[in-house]
């Protein structure tokens, strides 16, 4: 092959390279749409963090367990004057301030009222978390309980 | 004195000379195309929000406050009733104002020690321009913030 | 301003004698070198000027800290615009080097280039092949997905077998006992900053030396005949490596990188495995007690390293009768034996 053919190669196998990168652009442009379709829209909920990382702080220190899965209620707890469950969360908003959860997340409730006087002391309470729950993840986990809200037409067990 | 084939020749070599070099600069073009694409980000369109900001009490009455959200910074003033929300980024170099309430100015902005009065205008310093003032509605004891916001870049 | 003009210019700023300048491009090369088969020299380079820019680009989004590690290799591959291009072609071409660098290391032991005075060249190949395993393995190491660290972790594990100085090497490898968010973080300077610059080093002496010497001519050989390097060879070069662009990208373009999933540290995956570069270690360790296979292995790197004098201590034993080529190639051959038969299984 002289060098002028040589060159004349080079050149061509340059060019299908670039027919090549072309392909790549359209595959990339194809995969990009797909990609689009699938990404939540962006709405005003969908921009606080604060309340993703209060729901993962509700769940490490086993909040659910008694209160129920993201607060709803719904656990036994025997003779509580909370209609014989652990009272759910969805209503903390209207009857507490941010200061007032903070206070009782951090004591919790010793001594659970009992519906029947004469009847067994309910076996849950709530312990105090002072040592386990603060700064940021205290934060967190207020807001997240603050933005908590009953289904509508759901009845729920009662906030006291 | 050159034949004709010698200049045939010539011309024949600076064709092959010439398709390799547009040949091999168009694909190195090529490459550095998508790899440009590559690292350039992916910035996400801005979109007009109304944003729920904070708690209408948490505004002192005829205070301020800075409330730092994952979409951006808003300053919230209590102007005799009257709540007024404007960027908390000052315009000169983009640090964080704070609040400051003093007789001639209530913002103030550390970097540079720019002031801002309770609407937002420079009072003393390098700032070019008012703060950014944005339109509020309080409803159900929640203040909320029309924005235009992006949302936040996607990392590891 | 007249091209003769610029040229001075830099001639007065940059002092190098023309004759240095042209003297590499005007080298004549033996017309051996216009057959395919010799085309695999100049394959690792490319290869790896690739892996160089492709790597670079990649670290402009991994982070190199676990479960952050999979996640950003996600991004990459299924977010970014071109990110599964750009991941692909890394990919791809870490297998291809590995290729070349095989086919030419073949190709010199097939011709005994080794041949004095020719001795430290193939040891610098040899230790480049080396490195180049050495980066196949902490690459792999920085996907996070379930087979890469497992097989980070059975990998180190083998370190730990030397006698006495086991222990330490694996601390110092892993940065700590077990593999833990610090491992990440070494072998991941491992890849792009030590092996580089090993690589390198390497890389220059070899290629030095190859230039100094002149190519090996072939044994009874006594044509001649010869091409000049540039433009022949140059243009020869460019069309293989050409060709070799041509089908990553082809490759990468019908057959797009996936992920795994992501890494368990408290769950070994059923089928693990490392890559089949690997597979006649994987194998043969398989076979053999432990610290066998580890003194197998080194002697096995050993030979391979001081091949040269080891061919000529086989010619003095016993000349004419090529021993050396004999116990080569089963060498080569066993351990492609060993590579099908982990293959197939």
């Amino acid at each position: 092959m002289t060098i002028r053919s040589q060159k004349y190669l080079v050149a061509a196998l340059s060019l299908a390279l670039l027919a090549a990168l072309g392909a790549v652009g359209s595959v990339d442009a194809k995969r990009r749409a797909e990609l689009m379709k699938t990404r939540a829209p962006l709405t005003a909920g969908a921009l606080n963090p604060q309340l993703e990382r209060g729901k993962l702080v509700f769940a490490k220190f086993g909040c659910n367990a008694c209160h129920g899965a993201g607060g709803v209620g719904g656990v036994k707890n025997i003779n509580a004057q909370t209609g014989g469950e652990v009272n759910g969360l969805l209503r903390v908003s209207e009857t507490y301030t941010r200061e007032e959860l903070v206070e009782r997340i951090r004591n919790g409730v010793p001594n659970v009222d009992k519906a029947d006087p004469t009847g067994p002391e309910p076996p849950l309470h709530m312990p105090p978390y002072k040592d386990l729950v603060g700064g940021q993840e205290m934060q967190d986990l207020v807001g997240y309980l603050m933005s908590l809200r009953p289904q509508a037409g759901e009845a729920k067990s009662e906030a006291w | 004195m050159k034949t004709a084939s010698e200049d045939g020749l010539k011309r024949r070599d600076f064709l092959a000379n010439l398709a390799l070099a547009v040949a091999g600069l168009l694909t190195l073009g090529g490459f550095a195309a998508r790899f440009f694409a590559f690292l350039y980000p992916d910035v996400p369109p801005e979109k007009t929000l109304e944003v729920p900001v904070i708690a209408r009490d948490q505004i002192p009455a005829n205070g301020g406050v800075v409330v730092n959200l994952p979409v951006g910074h808003v300053a919230l003033i209590d102007v005799r009733g009257e709540i007024r929300a404007f960027s908390a980024v000052c315009t000169h170099l983009g640090c964080l104002i704070t609040w400051q309430p003093t007789s001639d100015h209530v913002w103030y902005c550390p970097c540079h020690k720019g002031k801002y009065d309770t609407e937002g205008r420079v009072v003393s310093g390098p700032p070019p321009r008012p703060l950014t003032r944005y339109p509020v509605s309080v409803r159900e004891g929640r203040v909320y913030v029309t924005l235009k916001v992006r949302q936040p870049m996607e990392s590891a | 301003m007249s091209a003769a003009a610029i040229r001075r210019w830099f001639a007065e700023r940059v002092p190098i004698p023309p004759e240095m300048l042209r003297k590499p491009l005007k080298e004549e090369l033996p017309t051996h070198l216009k057959t395919w088969l010799w085309a695999f020299g100049g394959t690792p380079l490319l290869f790896f000027f690739i892996q160089v820019a492709t790597g670079i680009l990649l670290t402009f989004y991994y982070v190199p800290y676990p479960l952050h590690a999979y996640e950003s290799v996600r991004q990459i591959t299924f977010s970014l615009r071109f990110g599964w291009f750009v991941r692909g072609i890394h990919q791809a071409a870490s297998q291809l080097m590995f290729v070349a660098v095989l086919m030419h290391m073949i190709r010199v032991f097939a011709t005994r280039a080794f041949r004095p005075p020719r001795e430290l060249t193939w040891v610098f190949g040899v230790s480049l092949f080396l490195v180049t395993m050495g980066f196949a393995f902490t690459g792999y190491s920085l996907v996070y997905d379930q087979l890469s660290y497992w097989a980070t972790t059975v990998g180190t594990n083998m370190i730990s077998e030397v006698p006495l100085l086991g222990r330490p090497l694996l601390y110092l490898m892993r940065g700590g006992p077990d593999v833990n968010p610090n491992t990440l973080s070494r072998l991941y300077d491992f890849h792009i900053g030590v092996m580089p610059t090993l690589f390198v080093m390497l890389i220059v002496a070899h290629i030095a030396l190859v230039r100094l010497h002149g190519v090996a001519p072939l044994e009874g050989d006594s044509d001649r005949k010869t091409y000049p390097f540039f433009p022949d060879h140059v243009l020869r070069e460019a069309a293989v490596g050409l060709v070799l662009l041509l089908a990553v990208v082809v490759y990468v373009v019908l057959s797009p990188p996936g992920l795994g999933t992501k890494a368990d540290p408290n769950l070994t995956p059923a089928h693990i495995r490392p890559e089949w570069y690997f597979f006649p270690s994987y194998r043969w360790l398989k076979m053999v007690p432990v610290q066998v296979g580890l003194w197998t292995s080194v002697v096995f790197v050993l030979s391979m390293l001081f091949w040269p004098w080891i061919d000529a201590g086989l010619e003095r034993l016993a000349p004419g009768k090529k021993l050396g080529v004999l116990i080569g190639t089963a060498g080569w051959l066993f351990t492609l034996c060993l590579l099908v038969w982990e293959a197939l299984s």
